[in-house]
């Protein structure tokens, strides 16, 4: 029912009424209401304040993790769409790309190579093999246990509320659902028991092999590491949880057994995968070698070096030598008897050569020498001393034939006759022979 | 035909000590009757492929300790199955009221999931001292196995699967 006192205002006054009161608030909210029905305004004032927020956005690290699967979708499409561009855009980065990618699988390579014949031919893999025989454990266990610092052989991803496997990468194992499910229990168990609360248990070993785990709120990540795995290693691991945690944060949270999803997360537990190798033994004697290869070798170098240098100069001079004395032997009127480095001794004919002339035209040092006089018979010297006891005249010629004395050219009756008497008594002339001999007159002499 | 999928489930048996557990799973999983009493000390774990009308599940069976007076079901031990087996022992009624104990535990913790009563070792039906028409009161579906038969195990675990993966698809 309506009062007396209500009916009485009538409509327009009470409009009147509010435009006086709350013109200027209802002006406002009209501003307001328009700002936000207009998507046009609202764009426009989004975009005047999206570059400060996507700025301030990116100081947050998960903010790119959360983005990248959207920008992802976006490339793909654009791709699609034209791939010439994206093409032309990647061009100048895609060349040294697949350069490097290209040097580093070569480099890969080779570094396998040289394990690969390290491993099967040099004297540590007999060893090895002698271990192996020894121990009787197999001939790659051993390999591994010498070479491998660690190395991750499998990883799961699990559910953490179920304890089902969700995927896995590594080793393949058949019973992988069955281990995850058992370290869950055991968390379980172990955690109810010592009544820990939320904690879990990070790490586990059997033998040489060492279990990690990184639990996130939905998931968790296990890892079987033969060796030691250093502390950084389980960092990448969180790392590699938070990221699967974050993509899969709502496949995680509402699963219902369907485990198909989590294949595309695969990539990121194959990347927890690796081996590291220890420092080759080689390397080490590179970096530090013995003191006594150090400096023992290369002094040994140097003692052979003047070892050889010294033969060398002796074998030089002895040949120097050598050929000294076999030319004073050659040379006419020298007879040697012993020609030790140190001295020469010998009989020289007094018309030889002076010893010294010889080994001087030879470049041959002085030398002590001793010499005593004979007579050669070297048909040089014969005529050379027929000669000085017969005193020919210029026109006179002497040579030896055998043991024959031939004279010719011009010369006195007299002086023939005299020669014929001298040249007799003479070592190594038994005749004369002087029918070329032209007598003529001693007057004209 | 596209590739099957095979949705992943936990399951858990509960129920009081002595009444067939692991005995139901060991005929279910190796089809070969264990023939001796097994206490498990905490949990065991075992799994089977199970092809349904609604689907295939690959069933983590989570075989879990006796419920008597020394030792408690770990409630931990129950999260996120997906179903379970209550099982009692057909001789002894007492197993039936831990059963119904163990349900309203798991309902209370984890809500209402597919679960089946299941009275063990129907092969001594003349000694049994529990009234299956009162059983089919309670609200639960129940059956009659026997581990040394295998009489309905590979039904009841078919049933389970099945229902989960309905579940699960729904």
């Amino acid at each position: 029912m309506v009062s007396p006192r209500e009916d009485s205002i009538s409509e327009p006054s009470f409009d009147v009424l509010r435009e006086v009161l709350l013109s200027e608030e209802r002006h406002r909210l009209g501003s307001v209401e328009h700002r936000l029905n207009d998507p046009e305004v609202r764009t426009t004032e989004l975009a005047e304040v999206l570059s400060d927020a996507l700025n301030l956005a990116a100081k947050e690290p998960r903010f790119a993790r959360v983005l990248a699967p959207t920008i992802e979708k976006a490339l793909f499409e654009s791709v699609r769409a034209n791939p010439e561009g994206l093409a032309d855009a990647l061009f100048p980065v895609l060349m040294p790309t697949i350069r490097r990618v290209v040097l580093s699988l070569l480099e890969r390579t080779f570094e396998n190579f040289n394990r690969v014949l390290d491993v099967s031919v040099s004297p540590r893999s007999f060893a090895w093999r002698l271990e192996s025989w020894r121990t009787g454990k197999p001939f790659g266990e051993i390999v591994l246990y010498h070479t491998v610092q660690y190395r991750v052989e499998q990883v799961l991803l699990i559910h953490r509320e179920t304890g089902l496997l969700l995927e896995q990468a590594g080793v393949s194992n058949s019973d992988a659902d069955l281990v995850s499910a058992m370290l869950t229990a055991i968390q379980d168990f172990a955690r109810d028991s010592f009544q820990m609360g939320d904690a879990t248990i990070r790490t586990f070993k059997i033998g040489d092999l060492t279990v990690l785990i990184e639990t996130s709120p939905h998931a968790t990540i296990a890892t079987a590491v033969r060796g030691t795995s250093p502390a950084e290693y389980s960092d990448n691991l969180a790392v590699a949880l938070e990221t699967i945690q974050l993509r899969f944060s709502s496949d995680l949270s509402d699963f219902q057994g369907d485990t198909s999803v989590f294949e595309a997360a695969k990539p990121i537990l194959e990347g927890c995968l690796t081996t590291v190798y220890m420092q080759q033994p080689a390397q080490k004697s590179k970096a530090a070698p013995n003191p006594v290869l150090r400096f023992g070798l290369p002094a040994l170098g140097l003692v052979a070096l003047l070892g050889a240098v010294w033969w060398g100069w002796n074998a030089y001079q002895a040949g120097r030598w050598q050929g000294a004395v076999q030319a004073l032997r050659l040379e006419p009127g020298f007879l040697i008897i012993e020609d030790s480095q140190n001295r020469l001794v010998g009989l020289r004919d007094p018309l030889a050569r002076e010893p010294q002339v010889v080994l001087d035209s030879l470049g041959y040092p002085d030398v002590p020498q001793v010499w005593g006089e004979f007579q050669s018979l070297d048909p040089q010297l014969i005529v050379e001393r027929a000669r000085v006891a017969l005193e020919p005249a210029s026109s006179t010629a002497v040579e030896l034939r055998g043991q024959t004395l031939v004279l010719s050219g011009q010369a006195t009756e007299a002086w023939v006759k005299r020669a014929k008497l001298i040249a007799r008594g003479l070592s190594g002339v038994s005749n004369v022979d002087s029918r070329a001999l032209e007598l003529v007159e001693a007057e004209k002499k | 035909m596209s590739q099957e999928s095979v949705l992943q489930f936990k399951m858990c048996l509960l129920g009081g000590s002595a009444v067939g557990k692991s005995s139901l799973i060991a005929r279910f999983v190796h089809s070969i009757y264990s023939g001796q009493y097994h206490t498990t000390v905490g949990v065991r774990i075992e799994k089977k492929l199970v092809r349904t009308e609604k689907g295939a599940a690959n069933l983590m069976i989570w075989d879990i300790n006796g419920e008597d007076a020394y030792q408690k079901v770990q409630t931990t031990y129950l999260r996120g199955m997906a179903g379970y087996f209550l099982v009692a022992d057909g001789t002894r009624e007492q197993t039936v009221d831990e059963c119904l104990k163990l349900h309203a535990r798991a309902v209370e913790g984890f809500g209402a999931l597919p679960a089946y009563l299941l009275i063990n070792k129907s092969d001594l039906q003349h000694e049994w001292r529990v009234d299956m028409a009162q059983l089919e009161s309670l609200g639960i579906t129940v059956l009659k196995t026997s581990a040394l038969t295998g009489e309905n195990v590979e039904l009841a675990f078919y049933h389970l699967a099945q229902q989960m993966v309905a579940k699960a698809r729904s």
